[in-house]
């Protein structure tokens, strides 16, 4: 079984409005899975069906050839989550919680949450209630990452993190993906994604419209420039000539005063081509994923 | 990996398990110590005062007059229900709503643990605090008349005929306080069906707020429900008690199936066995006419109720969505 995550034609639907309308998406097992999107994309909605929280409308998911809407606890005993602002009990200290969740998950591994915890530079003496929103943020993730589940989902894990613990967390989800876990990454930052993801999507209204891979996604560079007036002709002719090399050009956008093309792949393969385009003003940039999450999420 | 959630729960009974056990156990005494003080007779015609408002009381007042009654009265006192209903509300609006409530059903539910599971060890270790909450009003009770002693008049011995041991009493000597030790008047045991009768109350309310916790997400919307429903069955319990009209009303409260004092007077005065089903009587008095529920059915009606609450309760919140934290 090679997709640790398997959902297919999920909807979820609340009178009108539908949180998931026909999401579907696999997650390759080892990789790190960026989950994208835009406030009310559906992101946590699909999360929260892949863990039986929620009964999808129609469609059906599975983890690990398990059902997630009718062996939710085989399903969860798989799987290592970490709710976006997660709540953890306020009477509790922190090596409290830390015992708790450890007893209560197969996987959970009290000896390993107490070395995360300290790698986040967490005090564990502390009541829960008496911690800072980053310090219980701290706390879950502790949690969740000291976990050996084939499967960690993790629903905006740096949120109210101070940017060294962010690379703390991020170093974490890489070491978790080194001894063979597979990570379903949600979150808003795309730098975050960009830097730790081997895959992403983009959901919209509730479905995956762009699924990429990022590290082909950081080899491809966008050519932007003035079209000269001979433009149109030479880039008929020289895709004809050059029909290997047209394998790897997208022309995005094409008007009079403005020409947009990705280049997949190396680019030093085309800078002769590239010195004799007949454009102005050209400028060749790394496209980054924000210009593939904008490309895709227009504003309603 | 239930011994955890148990522990979990078990702590957060614990503040409120300990405050209500100690008010529970120590207040029945203090009752007691307080009734002992008086002789009883001299409040007759108090109770007299309050002839018509006799339909209200499950017994007759006059019941009042002997320290089985006034004893028995401690199931009806404010503090005991106030104590009991808070416990049973307090936890059974917690398994669901409370938990949606402060976030943490998420990373809870998060875990391999069964929706039933989860309501079990919740409910394992609420019930098992409610018997201790009501074992610690009997123990109340049976300290109280093992420890106290009361003034019990007694006519004086005036002579005793020597070869006969017949003693007569002189009728021109006035009667004698005679300290008398309570449990020679009243025993303890008596008071065990009404104990178990508020156990049942108790497992009923909670059952309730469980049902009103398990499709809820606010526990204080939760909480709210359960005391409006607890308020509209005593209004109605009342209402049926005020004119034979309205008696038919009485089966749709069920406070109908509260009735500690009459267990009490039913075991004490009349013999009615302590576990007893039912009794055939010539004069119906309950719901089915002929037959009179026994101390146990009035428990067991309670109970039953209290399980169909907590069962419909477990199936909803095995079928809903959960929200995601707010």
């Amino acid at each position: 079984m090679n997709n640790v995550v398997e959902a297919n034609e999920l909807f979820k639907t609340y009178g009108l409005f539908h949180a998931l309308n026909g999401c579907s998406l696999q997650v390759r097992r080892g990789s790190i899975f960026g989950l994208l999107g835009p406030n009310g994309a559906g992101k946590t909605t699909l999360i929260r069906s892949l863990l039986g929280f929620i009964k999808p409308s129609s469609g059906k998911a599975e983890i690990l050839g398990l059902n997630c809407e009718t062996q939710s606890v085989q399903v969860r005993s798989q799987v290592a989550y970490l709710p976006a602002e997660a709540k953890l009990f306020a009477m509790m200290r922190g090596f409290g919680v830390l015992d708790f969740y450890s007893a209560m998950n197969p996987s959970g591994n009290r000896v390993r949450a107490a070395h995360v915890a300290q790698r986040l530079d967490l005090d564990l003496s502390r009541r829960v209630a008496f911690m800072s929103t980053g310090m219980r943020q701290k706390l879950a993730i502790a949690c969740v990452l000291s976990s050996r589940a084939p499967l960690l989902i993790l629903d905006e894990p740096t949120a109210n993190l101070d940017p060294n613990v962010r690379m703390e967390v991020l170093a974490l989800v890489r070491q978790s993906q080194s001894e063979g876990a597979t990570v379903l990454f949600s979150s808003h930052v795309l730098s975050e994604i960009e830097d730790v993801c081997d895959t992403a999507t983009i959901m919209q209204r509730g479905k995956v419209i762009k699924t990429f891979n990022v590290s082909e996604m950081r080899a491809t560079h966008r050519v932007v420039g003035v079209p000269k007036s001979e433009w149109n002709q030479w880039w008929l002719s020289s895709l004809n000539r050059t029909t290997n090399a047209s394998n790897d050009l997208t022309l995005l956008e094409n008007t009079e005063s403005r020409i947009v093309i990705d280049i997949i792949g190396p680019v030093q393969t085309h800078l002769d081509w590239l010195s004799k385009m007949p454009v102005n003003h050209m400028r060749i940039e790394p496209v980054g994923l924000r210009s593939v999450y904008e490309s895709c999420c227009v504003p309603s | 990996m239930l011994r955890p959630l148990l522990t979990k729960y078990f702590f957060e009974t614990l503040p409120l398990l300990l405050a209500c056990g100690c008010v529970l156990a120590f207040f029945p005494w203090v009752r007691i110590w307080t009734v002992s003080q008086f002789e009883l007779s001299g409040f007759a015609p108090l109770i007299e005062q309050f002839k018509a408002f006799e339909k209200f009381s499950p017994v007759p007042l006059t019941q009042f007059l002997t320290y089985e009654g006034i004893i028995g009265l401690t199931f009806a006192e404010p503090i005991v229900l106030l104590c009991v209903l808070t416990y049973c509300i307090a936890r059974g609006s917690d398994v669901v709503s409370g938990e949606l409530g402060r976030g943490t059903m998420e990373m809870l539910l998060a875990q391999p643990l069964s929706r039933t599971k989860l309501m079990a060890s919740h409910a394992l270790v609420s019930i098992t605090g409610l018997a201790v909450l009501c074992s610690a009003v009997w123990v109340g009770i049976y300290a109280g008349i093992n420890t106290n002693t009361t003034l019990v008049k007694h006519s004086q011995a005036g002579l005793t005929l020597p070869g006969f041991n017949w003693t007569l009493t002189n009728p021109l000597l006035s009667p004698v306080d005679v300290v008398t030790p309570l449990n020679t008047l009243v025993s303890s045991s008596l008071y065990i069906p009404s104990t178990i009768n508020l156990f049942a109350l108790g497992y009923f309310v909670f059952g309730l707020s469980v049902l009103m916790s398990s499709w809820d997400q606010y526990r204080w919307r939760t909480i709210g429900l359960v005391i409006g429903i607890y308020v509209a069955n005593l209004l109605l319990f009342i209402l049926s008690k005020s004119t034979p009209r309205t008696r038919f009303l009485m089966p749709f409260s069920f406070f109908g199936a509260y009735q500690p004092d009459w267990m009490v007077q039913a075991i004490g005065q009349e013999g009615m066995p302590m576990f007893a089903l039912y009794r055939v009587s010539s004069e119906p008095k309950n719901w089915i006419s002929g037959i009179e529920l026994g101390p146990i059915a009035y428990s067991a009606i309670l109970i039953l109720l209290g399980s169909i609450a907590y069962a419909v309760g477990l199936y909803l919140f095995c079928r809903r969505d959960l929200p995601a934290p707010t």
